[in-house]
């Protein structure tokens, strides 16, 4: 008997070890899967400008992105992400060529096409995020997403590598990182200046339940030397110095600090809530040239600015909404540059300004590759945009949704990237058009949306007489006004 | 005695070994979305935290402290801006 008392006692102990769940590493998944036709008169199947033409064909696409993201998490302190993307569009590529031509493409964003079985998936982020032990501080070190304190107007949704801290010390959050945007390879060595980055740092307050307030510097410094063609590998556009050459015509030029000096402010007045930017940028481009500098390299001031407002109010089922962006431009004609420079001019969709939700003058959130706008970047070929926008989204029942919006917009200043200059007219006319859309949504599932999105852009005189012929040739008539119209499907989870 | 300690040891052993699976009453702490402890297998969706943290924000002081509600206040934020990194952007 006191054998098999034992035993019970033995067995019971084994019990009370193993029921004890071990909880040392949780593996989450989350992600995305959206599916997108497209039918329209403008989209192409890539980033950057509308195409803007008389006369122009409807095309038709459909794509597909998928996003997954997974943490290795060991507790609310310590966890590593990865995020992981794949696009393609329904019938481009197969296999690894071209099978019409026989061109081989690099993989990623392609393999809808028969057979599909494409080498395409990306890494969007590789980061680690910890809490630096014993305080409230965490840090995310690795590339990671970013987008800055200005609704993404200088870095939006922008995947960056770099080390970013982030606290909260009683009614004030403060944030303090290093991004690298870029290095230049010498001979497989990185000098300590010959690279671009962005140092962040900023506060906020919050003042009372009512009011937050905040203040931010953002450092540029792009050490280049402005080598075109950039030598980092960059080859598929060229080197960011390119972007930032037809931005602001430069052909070359030294050295370029930038400083960023912000606020920001949000606040609930009676119903309404508001929140808004100032921004100012101001620097030297070292020893630059361009053709409206002359043949010697001189230094130009880079003072710009911008500002924005918005306003929200619930009325009726739904949400009322207003928003204001004004960009400084550039007329690309003395040694003072006023363009605001963005991320944008480092590399495509670096900057991302989505928040009033339009579909043609300016990018949307939801876009995959078919990701094209007037404005896709607020620099606008240093013209900068002067821009107001109103909407309305409303929650019709538990299930159905819509949305509708109108935005005006205009160039700030005209310059010789105005499309009557290229075009060869008189620059004469700042107002860029007027676009409609209106988007209705159901819950198939509460993970599981489908929604119909239309838009139309009226164009304004800034486009008049501009239409371009596909030889190239400018002939005097007006551009169609473009439009689009997409269907979706969106899943998360 | 012997047959006491028996019952005893096997009570435990039962107890034990079944997963606790009682629903939380309202009145109580959801310690899985406050500090990632007691979590089931399951991985809620990124909606399904957000509704869970909203309710749990809902119950306020009567059932989490200040610090805590401020602990769940600043996960609901990560859970927004991870819906809105995973869904939104180039």
């Amino acid at each position: 008997m006191k054998k098999k008392l034992l035993a019970v006692v033995a067995a019971g102990a084994v019990t009370a070890a193993t029921a004890v769940p071990a909880l040392a590493l949780e593996n989450i998944f989350h992600g995305m899967l959206r599916e997108k036709a497209i039918l329209s008169n403008t989209d192409a199947y890539n980033a950057g400008d509308l195409i803007l033409q008389k006369d122009a064909k409807t095309n038709f696409y459909f794509e597909q992105r998928a996003r997954l993201l997974y943490e290795s998490k060991i507790n609310d302190d310590l966890k590593g992400v990865l995020q992981f993307e794949i696009d393609s569009r329904w019938g481009d590529q197969a296999y690894g060529a071209n099978s019409v031509s026989g061109t081989t493409y690099t993989g990623r964003n392609s393999g809808g096409g028969l057979e599909a079985d494409r080498v395409n998936l990306e890494t969007k982020n590789v980061y680690l995020d910890f809490r630096i032990p014993g305080t409230p501080v965490r840090t995310k070190a690795g590339i990671q997403g970013f987008t800055d304190e200005y609704k993404g107007i200088f870095l939006g949704y922008a995947d960056t590598a770099g080390l970013v801290a982030d606290g909260t010390f009683g009614n004030v959050a403060v944030k303090a990182g290093w991004l690298r945007f870029w290095d230049i390879n010498e001979g497989s060595q990185v000098g300590i200046q010959s690279s671009v980055n962005t140092y962040v740092a900023g506060a906020k307050v919050t003042v009372s339940p009512k009011l937050n307030v905040g203040l931010n510097y953002y450092l540029l410094t792009d050490g280049t030397g402005g080598a075109f063609p950039a030598t980092n590998g960059s080859a598929t556009l060229g080197g960011p110095s390119a972007l930032l050459a037809g931005a602001t015509g430069l052909t070359s030029y030294g050295n370029l600090w930038l400083h960023m000096v912000g606020a920001t402010a949000e606040a609930n007045v009676g119903p309404v809530n508001i929140d808004g930017f100032v921004v100012g940028q101001f620097g030297k481009f070292e020893g630059a040239t361009a053709t409206y500098l002359g043949a010697v390299p001189k230094n130009m001031d880079v003072l710009s600015f911008a500002a924005n407002a918005r306003a929200r109010t619930k009325l009726g089922p739904g949400t009322a909404k207003a928003e204001f962006l004004y960009v400084s431009g550039d007329g690309l004609n003395n040694d003072r540059y006023s363009g605001f420079i963005t991320g944008s001019q480092y590399n495509l969709a670096g900057s991302f300004y989505v928040s009033p939700d339009m579909l043609l003058l300016l990018p949307n959130k939801y876009d995959i590759n078919t990701s094209r706008a007037i404005a896709y970047d607020v620099n606008f070929k240093s013209q900068g945009i002067i821009g107001g926008f109103i909407g309305y989204d409303a929650n019709l029942t538990d299930r159905v949704y819509a949305n509708a919006n109108a935005g005006f917009m205009a160039a700030a200043k005209l310059n010789s990237n105005s499309a009557r200059a290229r075009a060869g007219l008189a620059n004469d006319s700042k107002y860029i058009g007027t676009e409609l859309n209106a988007e209705v949504g159901y819950k198939l599932y509460d993970n599981l949306t489908a929604s119909l999105q239309g838009a139309y852009l009226i164009l304004g005189d800034y486009y008049k007489g501009t239409n371009r012929t596909t030889a190239g040739v400018y002939d005097g008539q007006d551009p169609d006004d473009p439009y689009t119209a997409r269907v979706m499907l969106n899943y998360t989870f | 005695m012997k047959k006491v300690a028996v019952l005893i040891m096997a009570a435990f052993m039962m107890s034990a070994t079944v997963p606790a699976l009682a629903q939380m009453t309202k009145e109580e702490k959801d310690m899985c979305l406050l500090a990632s402890r007691n979590c089931a297998m399951e991985v809620d969706t990124i909606q399904k935290k957000i509704k869970k943290l909203q309710a749990e924000i809902k119950k306020g002081k009567k059932v989490y402290s200040a610090e805590e509600l401020k602990k769940l206040e600043q996960k609901l934020k990560e859970a927004h801006e991870l819906l809105n990194k995973i869904e939104t952007g180039p």
